[in-house]
Formats: structure tokens, C-alpha cells, sequence
């Protein structure tokens, strides 16, 4: 059951641009989610910092038993305030074509605890 | 069980064909079939115009004392249900009465392939078909009830007859049209038709525009009410 | 230039495309929701916490400003459109701001804050990348999630003056360029997508970061959002965020789903907005407040994909624009309503359900005056006699004048046949 939550949420942070990372490079911004969310690849993050918008690269680390299955679930756990990031920041805004990295990070990668 | 034919003015005015088409239809099917012939109209036209109207009342008068009220067209059916007067929900479209009540399936069966067009007020005011928008399995009443190959539009989105919208707004109805044929007459489709296509419906009022867009555009197709197309296939 | 002659510009230089490009996204949704099973379920619980909003919308707002004060977040009620651009400007000359950077806002659009910003000398940057195009245009959005759906790379790279009309060339071009603003701003200003009532927390979701940034970089965060945007809590927070993005592009969830609460380095205000909304819950016009604003209706209409949002001429265009427009000028926008063709579609994507068919016809009649011929059509209709001679009338009029009678019609193809005979003579 576990496996397929955790497969289910690396299908769709794919989806969303995303990253599963083997190691963190250097330099890349480095932070905490308390929450992993398999419906839509999002992990929930309470250190609401300038470099995690700032950065080219953010590297977000993740307790694989933290994912829950749905966003509705997820509100059981949420008690502050924080932000959701599913992927990097991306916009369609120049005719429809897909471009990752619109005002924030181009690339974001979970590393799997 | 009383029955009673609800003619639509315009079917009345402009295919009295279709009116006789479906009364015979449904004596062939056994229904024992009244035509009232003081009926006048719905309201829809008054309706969708932004004006006030009690034709539903008076539509209630006339039927209110049959057990089933069929018409051939889901916009007019529609109307009545939407207007909760006593008789709404005794009143239904033509191929919802044979699907719902008289449950009969596949009165076609051997008949080479037709396109259907989906009306909207078929597919999202009476759920003859699963619309594309819901997340519901995918159903068609039309399609149970003809039996043979029906052929559909890849997009199952508007005509742009729209009534009023196309005397209101005649491009944009003829552009919607012209898609709609398009689409019916798609590569997929045309590959399975031998001769004319035929395009069928539950409106007439869908079928006459696109009908008119098909003549300007020199679209060959044969347009052809469901209550005909079913009639020929019983006899 | 009323819609009719509008569409019909649109259409000729943009409209094919544009049907595609917004087909595509609509087909995009069509997957993302038959992804969950509960998806119609989701529908119905959405539909009726928006009707509980509505009902008890004075309480909910009494019990988020209370809970948004507790939590360090300054609170202003504003009644109109003027009472809110003031008190924006009121707190940008209290830090004698000159430049401010902006993500979306469908308030400060109703409101019109970026002209009246701009008259009190105060540079306004719209942030998200589709409305920085359209502002450099000198547009309007033309949808209300995808403002710069109506243009090309090519118009992309003119405003910028290049000739790479590559879409990630231009992008990271637009990044560069809104960095240095985003960096230099003395205040940012966004919208909302939910405020929760029971926490006071305000949550916007982006793709792009840009209301993030403009919310964490400058001292002061100003959030301008209609009070109809209140959720009770956050178990109904989940239930949205689920759907919203979903049913808007298709994506599982926007890239960015901020919960703000009290601003770290700095201050953080939140201007609740009425401007007619109180009124509009004692009409019959009620349920275009359960609106969550994820523009599936514009995405999905026929009319819309091809006529271009600026055909509707309000900042809120498309099925959700033709029923609000007419409530903030009834002669204006007369025309909205009837550019519709009442197929149902916008009813059958909206997430929470508002009854657009019904609510369309309503916003028909409240647009058309009284006409006596009608009335008296109307009456005659009654009577079978009575239609049976407007029957005979018509078939002796002569064709050329019931073409003209019809020319919408006629122009664009042949009127059909009329029969001799009636089938009910």
C-alpha cells in the first residue's frame, strides 16, 4: 500500500516537472517538507523562505513516510501556514508551449528519505 | 395509457414530415397516440428571447390529463420539464420514451452506418448520452435504440443553431456550424460510408441549420430526423 | 463595437487557433478529472460549501477577520471599487512606495487599481508573465487564468523587440526583465483564491511563483480579494485545491498553493472586498457568488473559443462574464447574455455547480425591455387559431422580406423551405 502511494507520487511530480534526486548537488537551495501529497506529485513546505523562490535549483527532502494520499488528507496535517510546491515554477503564457522556470526555480528535485 | 403527441411549432410550421413521421412511428410501435390539435407551442422562443411567458400553463391544460406526453425534440422537451409544471415529468423526447418506457433496442440493427449528431439539449438538459464534460461511464440512448454503426463528432460541443443565437449572432452560428459538419463528416467517419452520409438527430432545429450551412458549403449529406430514419427501418 | 461584430473580427484573424489552443486545454481537463473517480462527488460537496457560503457569508467574514487578526494579519473592509483603490493607495503612500509589483487579481481588474495607481504616480508591474504581455500591449486579459491566450510568440517577441520567437528564449527573456522589478518594488500586491474562516488564512496558487515573490520580497504584501472567496475551513481547502487546478488546465495541482498567515519581514494586509456583492445576494443572481473563478466555462464555451475573451469587453469574459457583466452596466453589456447558445456546457464543467443555463436566461430577461409586439405574440399564442393565421401571414409574406426579417440568418445561408401545408392544420 505504502509503495503505491510512493509510486504514485513520483508518477506525478514527473508529471508536474519534477525531480527525484539520487543525492543533493552543491549549491542547490536545500529545505525541509513536512508532507509529500501522491494525488499531485505537491510537497508541503512550512519554511516559507526567499531563496526557495529565488533559486535556480531547490532541493526539497522528504520522509517517504510522509506521503499522504490526497490533498484532503493532507489538511488533516496542516495547522500553519507554508506553501505546496509541485515541481518547478513553469508558465504556458507564450502560445501554450510549456517552459519551466517562469519566475522561480527552474528545477526542483525531492530527495527521498 | 393515454399518449399524446406534443408537435413543436416549428415542426409543425416547417416538417410537418417529421410530425407525421413520428405519429406513425409510434402507432407502428403500439402506442395508442392522440394529437391534440388545439396545442400551440412550449414557451422556448419567449424564454430564450428574455421575455416573460405562460405558454407552459397552457401547455399543461392540454396535456396534463395523459399518462406520457412524447415530442420529437429534446430542446422543446426540455422546456416543459424545466418549466415544473404538472405534466414535466410526463413529458419526453421521442427516443427517450422508446429507450425509457418502451425499452426497445436496436430497431436498426442492420442498417449501414449513420452519423449522429448529439444535441445539447439531448446530451446535457436530458442525459440521453453521457456529455463529455462529466465523469460518468460512457452511455447513448440514440445509439441503443438505432442498433446499427452510428459514427459520432470527435468534439461533442454545439451546432450554433442556438435558436435566437443564430438570428442574433448569424457568423459565429454558420463558423459553429460549419465545424460541427466537419467534424461529423470526419477522415474515420467518411472511411466507413459507402454512399451519402446520412445525419441524423433528435432536433430538427439542429439538423436545419446544419442542413442550410451543408447547402452553402455544397457538403453533400443527407439529413434525416431519427423518427424517419427509424420509421423506415419498422416498416 | 458590440459581440456579434467583435466575434467576427476575432474570428477571421485569430479564431481557428485559438478554438484549438483552448480545445486542447479542455480535453487536457477532461483527462485530469476522470482521474478521480469521486470527481462528480467532489462537484456536488464543492456546490453546496459555496451554498453554505453564501448563506452565511456575513458570519464567515466576521469570523475571518477575527481569526486573521489573531494570527498578525492587518484586515480592511472595503465597500466599492473607489473605497478599495483608496485605501491601497492610502498604505503605499504611508511607505512612499513608487513602484509595486502585481500578480493576478481579478479584483484589482473589476477595481480598475493599475489605472488609478498609475494616475497617482505609482508604476504598477504586472508580474504574471500572460498579463505583463497583455500590458505591454495596452490590453486587457483576455481569459481570466490564461490572460495572454488571444497572442502569439510572435506578438510575444515584438513587444519585447526580438526576433527569437523561441517560447523559452522569450520566457527566461520576461524572467530577467520582472527579476530586477520584483527585486526593486516597494510593495506587492495579489489576489486570493480562498481565504479560510476558521484560521484567517488567505491562499493563492500560481504557477509561475510570481505572486510568492511578490509576497515575500518587498516589505509590505497587500492581498485585494472579494468576499465571496471565503471557505470555511480547511478540510474544505483540500476539497478546492483538488479541483481547481484540475478543472482550469488539467494540471493535478497549481506549481504554487501559498497558505499565508502573518508576513515574516514585514507587513501583510488583506482588503476584503463588497463592491455589489452583498447586494447581489438578495437577488436572483445569487449563485454567480459560488464562483471560484477557474475559468473551465470560458475554456469550454463554443462561443468563447471563438470569438476571443475581448469580444466580451469586460474584464470577465466568457458564460461566468456574461452574467456579471450586466449587473455593473445592464445597457452596456446587453448583448453578453444572448452571445451564448445555451448548450450547457459551462454548466457541466463548473465545479460548483452554478446553474448557467438558468441563470443566463434570467440575465436575458433582465437585459430586455419590454416589448408590446412580444407581449402580444406571446398572448396570441395561446390560441391555436390565433397561430394558425400567424402561420398564414408568414407563408404570404413575401421571401425576400422574411429574409431581411432574418438577416443574421440569410446572409450566411438560405432560409429552408416552408411547406404548404401544416402537420396539425
Amino acid at each position: 500500500m505504502k509503495n503505491k502511494i510512493l509510486d504514485k507520487f513520483i508518477e506525478n511530480l514527473k508529471k508536474a516537472g519534477g525531480e527525484i534526486l539520487d543525492e543533493i548537488p552543491e549549491n542547490w537551495y536545500k529545505t525541509r517538507a513536512l508532507l509529500g501529497v501522491a494525488e499531485n506529485g505537491a510537497v508541503w513546505v512550512d519554511e516559507y523562505k526567499k531563496k526557495l523562490f529565488l533559486s535556480e535549483n531547490v532541493a526539497i527532502i522528504l520522509d517517504k513516510n510522509s506521503i499522504v494520499e490526497d490533498m484532503t488528507k493532507a489538511m488533516d496535517y496542516i495547522n500553519s501556514p507554508g506553501v505546496f510546491i509541485s515541481g518547478p515554477s513553469k508558465t504556458a503564457d507564450v502560445e501554450s508551449f510549456l517552459v519551466y522556470g517562469a519566475h522561480g526555480p527552474i528545477r526542483v528535485g525531492i530527495y527521498l528519505i | 395509457m393515454k399518449t399524446a403527441l406534443f408537435v413543436p411549432c416549428y415542426i409543425n410550421e416547417l416538417y410537418p414530415d417529421v410530425a407525421r413521421d413520428t405519429a406513425i412511428l409510434l402507432r407502428n410501435l403500439g402506442v395508442n397516440l392522440e394529437i391534440p390539435i388545439n396545442q400551440t407551442c412550449c414557451s422556448q422562443p419567449f424564454l430564450n428571447s428574455g421575455y416573460e411567458s405562460s405558454l407552459p400553463d397552457n401547455f399543461n391544460e392540454i396535456f396534463e390529463k395523459y399518462d406520457y406526453i412524447i415530442s420529437p425534440s429534446s430542446s422543446c422537451t426540455a422546456t416543459i420539464r424545466e418549466a415544473e409544471i404538472k405534466s414535466s415529468n410526463k413529458t419526453f423526447e421521442l427516443v427517450e420514451f422508446l429507450h425509457d418506457i418502451l425499452q426497445l433496442r436496436n430497431l436498426l440493427k442492420n442498417h449501414p452506418p449513420i452519423i449522429l449528431h448529439n444535441s445539447c439539449h439531448s446530451l446535457r438538459a436530458l442525459l440521453e448520452g453521457s456529455p463529455s464534460e462529466l465523469n460518468i461511464p460512457y452511455f447513448n440512448k440514440i445509439k441503443n435504440v438505432i442498433g446499427c454503426r452510428i459514427l459520432e463528432a470527435k468534439r461533442d460541443e454545439c451546432c450554433g443553431f442556438g435558436g435566437i443565437f443564430s438570428v442574433k449572432e448569424g457568423f459565429l452560428s454558420y463558423i459553429m456550424g460549419k465545424s460541427k459538419l466537419e467534424d461529423l463528416l470526419n477522415e474515420d467517419n467518411l472511411k466507413e460510408i459507402k454512399t451519402t452520409p446520412i445525419i441524423t438527430g433528435v432536433d430538427m432545429s439542429c439538423l436545419m441549420h446544419l442542413e442550410s450551412v451543408a447547402k452553402k458549403e455544397n457538403i453533400k449529406a443527407k439529413f434525416k430526423h431519427i423518427s424517419s430514419l427509424l420509421l423506415e427501418g419498422i416498416q | 463595437m458590440k459581440h456579434q461584430d467583435l466575434a467576427i473580427k476575432f474570428y477571421k484573424e485569430k479564431g481557428k487557433k485559438h478554438d484549438k489552443a483552448l480545445w486542447a486545454i479542455r480535453q487536457k481537463r477532461d483527462k485530469a478529472i476522470k482521474g478521480v473517480k469521486e470527481w462528480e462527488i467532489l462537484r456536488r460537496e464543492a456546490s453546496e460549501i459555496k451554498d453554505y457560503v453564501i448563506e452565511n457569508l456575513k458570519e464567515l467574514i466576521d469570523e475571518f477577520i477575527k481569526n486573521a487578526k489573531n494570527e498578525g494579519v492587518e484586515v480592511y473592509f472595503a465597500k466599492d471599487a473607489k473605497e478599495h483603490n483608496e485605501i491601497v493607495l492610502k498604505l503605499l503612500k504611508e511607505i512612499n512606495a513608487k513602484k509595486i509589483v502585481k500578480s493576478k487579481s481579478m479584483l484589482t481588474e473589476e477595481c480598475s487599481l493599475n489605472e488609478f495607481l498609475e494616475k497617482n504616480e505609482i508604476n504598477v508591474i504586472d508580474t504574471d508573465l500572460g498579463e505583463r504581455i497583455v500590458q505591454l500591449r495596452g490590453e486587457k486579459p483576455s481569459h481570466i487564468v490564461l490572460p495572454a491566450i488571444h497572442t502569439t510568440k510572435e506578438d510575444v517577441a515584438k513587444i519585447l523587440n526580438e526576433t527569437n520567437t523561441d517560447p523559452t528564449y522569450l520566457t527566461r527573456k520576461m524572467r530577467a526583465l520582472l527579476r530586477k522589478e520584483f527585486l526593486s518594488a516597494d510593495a506587492g500586491i495579489s489576489g486570493a483564491n480562498f481565504l479560510v474562516a476558521n484560521k484567517g488564512y488567505a491562499v493563492v496558487c500560481t504557477n509561475e511563483g510570481n505572486a510568492d515573490l511578490g509576497a515575500i520580497l518587498p516589505p509590505l504584501h497587500i492581498i485585494s480579494v472579494g468576499i465571496e472567496k471565503i471557505i470555511p475551513n480547511m478540510k474544505d481547502l483540500g476539497l478546492f485545491l483538488r479541483m481547481l487546478a484540475r478543472n482550469a488546465t488539467g494540471q493535478a495541482i497549481t506549481t504554487y498553493s501559498t497558505i499565508f498567515g502573518k508576513k515574516d519581514n514585514g507587513k501583510r494586509i488583506i482588503i476584503l472586498v463588497d463592491n455589489g456583492r452583498f447586494e447581489r445576494l438578495n437577488t436572483k443572481f445569487k449563485e454567480t457568488l459560488k464562483c471560484i473563478r477557474c475559468s473551465a466555462c470560458l475554456t469550454t464555451c463554443p462561443v468563447f473559443r471563438r470569438s476571443g475573451g475581448h469580444s466580451y469587453r469586460y474584464i470577465i469574459p466568457g458564460p461566468i462574464g456574461s452574467l456579471l457583466a450586466p449587473l455593473k452596466d445592464k445597457n452596456e453589456y446587453n448583448d453578453l447574455p444572448f452571445a451564448c447558445t445555451l448548450c450547457g456546457s459551462c454548466e457541466m464543467v463548473c465545479p460548483v455547480k452554478i446553474p448557467f443555463s438558468k441563470q443566463l436566461r434570467e440575465m436575458r430577461k433582465y437585459v430586455t425591455n419590454e416589448n408590446i409586439m412580444v407581449k402580444i405574440a406571446e398572448k396570441s399564442m395561446h390560441s391555436a387559431t390565433m397561430f394558425k393565421l400567424f402561420s398564414k401571414i408568414i407563408r404570404l409574406t413575401p421571401k425576400p422580406i422574411l429574409e431581411k426579417t432574418l438577416n443574421q440568418w440569410s446572409q450566411y445561408r438560405a432560409l429552408p423551405a416552408i411547406p404548404k401545408e401544416r402537420f396539425i392544420k
